[in-house]
């Protein structure tokens, strides 16, 4: 798959992954935004009976929006695991920042409120998963 | 002089605890901002309700009619768990701004939603078998 043009002016650098590398730890602090370029990645949950799957994304998929949009504490919300050979981007973020902060104020609210509630409900969904 | 195109003002709502504010399967073009107090936002299965998120202050629900161009019907009920104040936005107030935003905002706010809709999915599926299983939703 080739990604949209415009994406990559937004890619300040390429980082590549092994099969199983831990691109992103669940609890640490960071807020680089990524997308994937090649390959997949595994998105875990920790939960009370170990590391959950939650979701498995593919080429063109952002990763690591939740803490850059949450700007509370920028804890990391979820682990990323490779899932084979991963090529990811590093997006520009200060692009985005002020990308986000240029947007409405009813935009930037709505905005905030789908990453919070996406983050919500993987924590629900990670929850019953092993209830 | 060009006449500006008629957006409809902004309306102001009050609801008490309980009330149902958006009922699933609805139509319905509002998005709501909440002022003040707590909303649950939740999907009913049989007799139950199937918690998907609760909404504080400062926080917007509605707005997946907006994205889905308001072509589907509200995917979920909306209620009040406490006094609610709202502020009610047509979409006709966002639909200029979406337009302006840069691609990889729209595309990243796309991906969100769409992975959102997919979580909620999971969510009410997980749910659905906690029920068959021990006839409560909450662990």
């Amino acid at each position: 798959m080739v990604l949209e043009s415009f994406i990559y002016g937004y890619i300040i650098k390429e980082e590549a992954f092994p099969d199983q590398a831990r691109i992103i730890e669940e609890g640490k602090y960071g807020d680089w935004v990524y997308i994937v370029v090649e390959g997949r990645v595994k998105i875990k949950k920790r939960t009370s009976k170990g590391m959950l799957t939650i979701n498995t994304l593919g080429e063109g998929s952002v990763v690591g929006m939740i803490p850059f949009l949450k700007k509370t504490d920028r804890l990391r919300t979820e682990t990323v695991i490779a899932d084979g050979p991963v090529k990811l981007g590093v997006l520009d973020k200060d692009r985005l920042e002020k990308e986000y902060e240029a947007l409405s104020p009813q935009l930037k609210s709505l905005m905030r409120t789908l990453v919070l509630r996406l983050d919500q409900t993987t924590k629900k969904a990670s929850v019953l998963a092993v209830s | 002089m060009t006449e500006n195109k008629k957006i409809p003002p902004i309306v102001y709502l009050s609801y008490a605890k309980s009330e149902l504010i958006i009922k699933e399967g609805d139509y319905g073009i509002s998005i709501y901002k909440i002022l003040n107090g707590n909303v649950r936002i939740f999907q009913r299965l049989g007799e139950h309700k199937i918690t998907l998120a609760i909404l504080g202050t400062g926080e917007v629900f509605g707005e997946m009619t907006f994205f889905n161009f308001l072509l589907e019907p509200r995917s979920a009920s909306v209620e009040a768990m406490d006094d609610v104040e709202l502020e009610v936005w047509h979409p006709a107030m966002l639909a200029d701004e979406y337009k302006k935003i840069s691609p990889m905002l729209r595309y990243v706010l796309k991906q969100t939603l769409s992975r959102l809709l997919k979580l909620n999915k999971v969510v009410s599926d997980l749910a659905a078998k906690r029920i068959q299983k021990t006839g409560r939703v909450s662990p």
